[in-house]
């Protein structure tokens, strides 16, 4: 009776209409590694649909030409068709029928690799993820992106977990809602991709998480839009270097 | 008279009369008057100074036909000084004329005298706060002030005054005035069941109320209204009264009139309290068992009082019973409570204390591991009276609040309160009377992340002199002067393990120096009021700020030395006017200006404090500032004994503050480099019907109002919803006697729901649904309603017996309401059905709406009890 009693409810969604486009597009340097763009629709409604745009027109450019994106029909998403070359600052053109969205980027840079730790869970088969250095390090913005296949030939991906760190502390971030547990079975194997992140760009990861996984505990932020560096569009164009670890549990 | 007589006068006159004052006048040292008698009737003190010194008195004997014996003992060197004391004993006027003196009866009736001193409580010796002393048949009375004081200036000779104070016996006074008098007026109580009944009704003269003047919550009504978990509390008691309104359950905050979180100010004994919650909000740290008068100003406010721009809470605390030793004390599975009130010095000192501590443990112990809440308080007030003139108090109040999460956080919160007041009351004479206060209060905030500390803390010293100044019955002023001194860090985190460096925020000093007048001018039906206060407000170095461009990028560092580096000059008028069309209705009409120059920096709009950050004005915050206007009419229906007031107001607020979207405030040096600086526009209607006398009281309120808040870089600049636009406020709290000892109370209440920004959209990133909002506060929570009940039952049979006690049975949310305070859009349910946010990012689970709810059905048990011994 004392403790907050949260409970699911049902919801009209508002009768707006909006009609956006979403611009996801995090590349990175590591020119052993593709990299990928999502152009999609906004969605009016909580758990989508977010409709990918096929027929999008998709560029990148870096300091020794354009690169062109491909569309994937089974991820739904666009692959640059080469890597990044060894460039500072690289820009992004995508058209949309008459619509043309550009922005531009500087490298950010990336710190080594944190140590993850890996916690078993009681007298299970399974092994937990700890969270990375409690998401502060006054020294570096990073995101952590954990791909997690549970059986050998690990052809396909059962999770994929993000973990952030940011060089400022967020009050939300400090007391956030409960999350689901990451649990992974032993044998699996988990590629770890660190990518450096901009100032900008942890802003937008920090905005972003305050209106998401950070939001729903006993302290909370005033909601707003999360404002990005595609003018005219949703999400976020950002280049940086990304280290690449592979292990298994056992 | 024959000739010869007149001749023999005169002879006899030009013979005594001038050589003695031709001998007073060349040689007035050798000459002495003296005279000495015990118990001599006045005659025959007349002839007897005839005989001695030759002395011609000429009078009708009728003067002294009915006169008493007198007691004199006079010396003097001349002659003329002698006859004024002789006048002074015999009580009389003489007059030299033509070698005589003339002797005629004092007329007391063409003169002035003042009539002043203390009301205070019969039984217990506490002074009573604004009880009513009026000249029956002139009409004019007074107010005693908050120490019990009065001044009344009446005409000499018989007077016939009633003293009269809500919950008392009337009292009737005759006085003969011949000069001034000092008096201690005791009125008795009316015989109660229970405390907070008054069994027999008064009937009430509206233009004797102060009823326009702010808002009264009664401690005894207040301790009358349902109880959360043994205690009823200050913030829920505000709210019971007519436009305040509430942020959400189990929350500190409350609104008034438009105002911010922080544009409330609670000030006990003087001293400003900047956090009065317990537990976030469920309990405050005002005892009603402690407090002998609430006082609220949403309007009108005086000059003297402080600086916020919405409403004040003055509260004093009881002095302690000066007759009897009590000890109080009250159970409950939750909250436990013992109180101590004796006299030091029967009749001049008492010493009042009290402890509380929480008891949660058991009830959490059944919920997550190791999470745990406790909170502990402690009052401590002594008074002395020196003699009528001089009185001394001495109020200390700590509190403490811990709240450990550790299922998946691992935080630790802390907050304490400690402010002390020394006050020493001081009467000039019988119209002018003195308080000056010397107080300190300190607020400090930690929260404790494994081996980081986080701190916040606010202190400040002050001395205040306020001067009441009773001119006439029509006209008193009050003025004065304080001085403050604010030491502010608004955070600091250290590292016991010494890891990596944290930004460092450095500490504000602000200083602020105010100079008040106020005169009150109360003719017949007419009451003027007008005042201004000024304040004088500095930034102190030594310190480093940063100034800002724009783009609210940093321009420049400035490094100040040590003395001011920053000021403002700050005038506030205030002035307000009431006309009373008869015994029964009155109006007012009001304006004031408003400043304030501390401000509470929150980026949450969650119901518990957040790591509070307090920042002074400075070069980067402009002092926020308020105009209001406002008019209220008060009817009065004796019969029933019921008042009704209405108000409609309007308020314009500057220099008003927000954060930017997703400001970064935890340790941030470049704080002010997150804020965003606009306006709000507020008004509304109150209306309130109360009844407070009788078996059955209450009240019924209801208030329509408006906030709306502009900022150039929020909303993209468009007007909004603040989150306290609520429209529709409606309360009634009935309390009844259903039986000699058993008191019924209830408390309904209804809210519109605040404005929230519910997303119109969403976009996706790295397996998140990323809300989109359009128009700021879109949309509104569900209307929040709740219904309290208790019960409570005396235990003993006597009423007057030395050991009472009672039993309170209390429901809060008697309904079992969902008043949610938030709603989300980010959370999954498992198989458990725990709700969280998500972790695995490729699985395409559904995130579920829900809202979150604090408070529901809460029943709680106490037994209080109280022995007295004189």
């Amino acid at each position: 009776m004392l403790i907050a009693c949260e409970e699911r409810i049902i919801w009209t969604d508002s009768p707006t209409q909006i009609d956006g486009i979403n611009i996801q597009a995090q590349i990175h340097a590591n020119s052993h590694y593709g990299n990928q763009i999502f152009v999609n629709q906004v969605s009016e409604s909580l758990n989508g649909p977010f409709e990918p745009i096929s027929d999008a027109v998709i560029s990148v450019w870096d300091a020794f030409g354009e690169i062109e994106g491909i569309y994937n029909e089974t991820t739904g998403s666009y692959f640059l068709e080469s890597n990044i070359m060894d460039s500072d600052t690289i820009t992004l053109s995508v058209r949309i029928d008459d619509q043309q969205f550009e922005s531009q980027a500087i490298k950010a840079t990336v710190r080594p690799l944190e140590t993850i730790r890996i916690d078993t869970i009681g007298n299970t088969d399974s092994v937990r993820i700890a969270r990375l250095d409690d998401g502060f390090d006054p020294q570096q913005n990073a995101m952590y992106k954990l791909s997690v296949a549970y059986d050998a030939p690990f052809d396909s991906l059962d999770a994929i977990y993000y973990y952030y760190i940011f060089n400022t502390l967020d009050i939300n971030q400090i007391l956030r809602p409960p999350q689901e547990p990451s649990i992974i079975p032993f044998g699996s194997r988990i590629v770890i991709e660190k990518y450096g992140i901009s100032e900008n760009h942890a802003n937008y990861l920090r905005s972003a998480l305050v209106e998401t996984n950070w939001n729903g505990n006993i302290f909370y932020s005033a909601n707003a839009n999360v404002e990005g560096n595609i003018d005219g569009a949703f999400g976020y164009f950002s280049y940086s270097e990304m280290l690449r670890d592979t292990i298994l549990i056992e | 008279m024959s000739i010869r007589l007149c001749l023999l006068r005169g002879f006899l006159f030009l013979f005594v009369f001038f050589p003695m004052s031709i001998n007073g006048q060349t040689d007035g040292n050798e000459i002495k008057y003296s005279y000495q008698c015990e118990a001599q009737l006045p005659g025959q003190v007349l002839d007897d100074l005839t005989t001695k010194y030759k002395i011609s008195f000429a009078y009708n004997p009728l003067i002294f036909e009915k006169r008493s014996p007198v007691q004199c003992k006079i010396n003097t060197s001349s002659e003329l000084e002698f006859i004024k004391e002789l006048a002074v004993v015999l009580e009389v006027n003489i007059e030299g004329i033509e070698g005589q003196y003339v002797i005629t009866n004092i007329s007391y009736t063409d003169r002035s005298f003042e009539f002043s001193g203390f009301v205070k409580d019969a039984n217990t010796g506490e002074d009573l706060i604004g009880a009513t002393i009026k000249n029956v048949k002139g009409n004019s009375g007074v107010f005693s002030n908050e120490f019990g004081f009065f001044s009344l200036s009446l005409a000499g000779g018989k007077q016939l005054l009633e003293v009269s104070y809500i919950g008392y016996q009337k009292q009737r006074i005759t006085l003969d005035l011949k000069q001034d008098v000092r008096k201690t007026i005791l009125l008795s109580s009316e015989l109660v069941r229970l405390p907070s009944i008054i069994v027999k009704p008064q009937s009430r003269n509206i233009i004797d109320e102060e009823g326009l003047e702010k808002l009264e919550l009664s401690p005894s009504f207040l301790n009358g209204l349902p109880e959360f978990g043994g205690q009823s509390g200050l913030v829920k008691g505000l709210q019971s009264l007519v436009g305040i309104k509430t942020h959400s359950d189990a929350s500190a905050f409350y609104f008034v009139r438009g105002g911010q979180r922080d544009h409330n100010l609670i000030i006990i004994d003087d001293t400003p309290i900047y956090n009065p919650s317990h537990l976030a909000g469920i309990y405050s740290i005002v005892l009603p068992d402690f407090s002998k008068s609430i006082d609220i100003y949403k309007d009108d406010t005086p000059t003297y009082v402080g600086d916020r721009l919405a409403s004040i809470v003055t509260i004093r605390t009881k002095d302690g019973n000066l007759n009897k030793a009590i000890v109080s004390a009250s159970l409950n599975p939750l909250l436990n409570r013992i109180s101590i009130e004796i006299p030091t010095v029967k009749n001049k000192s008492a010493l009042f204390l009290s402890y509380r501590r929480s008891n949660y443990q058991w009830l959490l112990s059944r919920g997550p591991a190791d999470n745990s809440i406790f909170f502990q308080d402690f009052h401590f007030k002594w008074n002395y009276q020196f003699n009528p003139e001089n009185k001394l108090f001495v109020t200390i109040i700590q509190s403490e609040d811990r709240v450990q999460i550790n299922n998946f956080s691992n935080a630790d919160l802390v907050w304490r309160n400690a402010a002390s007041s020394i006050r020493y009351n001081h009467v000039f004479n019988s119209k002018v009377f003195s308080n000056v206060t010397f107080n300190t209060s300190n607020y400090r905030y930690t929260l404790g992340l494994g081996q980081n500390l986080w701190q916040s803390e606010l202190s400040s010293i002050s001395l205040k002199n306020k001067i009441s100044h009773y001119h006439t019955n029509a006209l008193r002023s009050y003025y004065g002067g304080e001085i403050h001194a604010f030491f502010n860090a608004p955070g600091k985190l250290s590292n016991t393990s010494g890891g990596s460096a944290f930004p460092e925020i450095d500490d504000d000093n602000s200083r602020k120096l105010a100079a008040f007048y106020q005169t009150v001018y109360s003719k017949e039906r007419l009451k003027l009021k007008a005042g201004l206060r000024y304040v004088f407000w500095a930034n102190a170095g030594p310190n480093i700020y940063y100034t800002f461009d724009s783009n609210f990028e940093v321009a420049d560092t400035i490094q100040t030395e040590q003395g001011i580096y920053n000021y403002y000059n700050r005038l506030d008028p205030r002035i307000s006017i009431e006309y009373a069309f008869n015994e029964t209705s009155k109006i007012k009409l009001a304006y004031g200006r408003y400043h304030q120059y501390l401000q509470l920096l929150l980026n949450s709009v969650s119901p518990f404090t957040a790591l509070e950050i307090w920042l002074p004005s400075g070069p980067n915050i402009e002092p926020q500032s308020a105009d209001q206007y406002s008019a209220s009419f008060m009817h009065h229906v004796p019969k029933a004994n019921i008042h009704f007031v209405s108000s409609v107001y309007y308020k314009r607020m500057d220099n008003q503050i927000d954060f930017k979207d997703h400001a970064i405030t935890f340790l941030n040096p470049l704080i002010e480099g997150e804020l965003r600086f606009g306006k709000a526009r507020a008004y509304g209607f109150e209306c309130s019907l109360d009844k407070r006398v009788g078996s059955l009281q209450g009240g019924l309120n209801y208030t329509y109002s408006r906030v709306f808040r502009s900022f150039p870089d929020i909303n993209e600049g468009k007007a909004f919803r603040a989150f306290q636009d609520r429209p529709h406020d409606f309360s009634a709290a009935i309390q009844y006697q259903a039986a000699e000892r058993l008191f019924l109370s209830s408390y309904f209440t209804f809210q519109t729901g605040s404005p929230f920004s519910s997303p119109i959209g969403y976009f996706p990133l790295n397996g998140l649904q990323v809300p989109i909002y359009g128009e700021k506060h879109n949309d509104r929570l569900p209307n929040y309603r709740r219904f309290d009940f208790s019960a409570k039952l005396i235990l003993n049979k006597d009423p007057m017996a030395a050991f009472q006690h009672s039993l309170t049975f209390s429901i809060y949310n008697a309904l079992g309401q969902l008043n949610p305070y938030a709603i989300k859009f980010n959370k999954v349910a498992d198989e458990d059905s725990a709700i969280q946010v998500p972790s695995n990012m490729l699985e395409t689970q559904a995130l579920s709406p829900t809202q979150v709810s604090l408070i529901r059905f809460y029943p709680s048990i106490s037994y209080k009890f109280q022995f007295s011994k004189s």
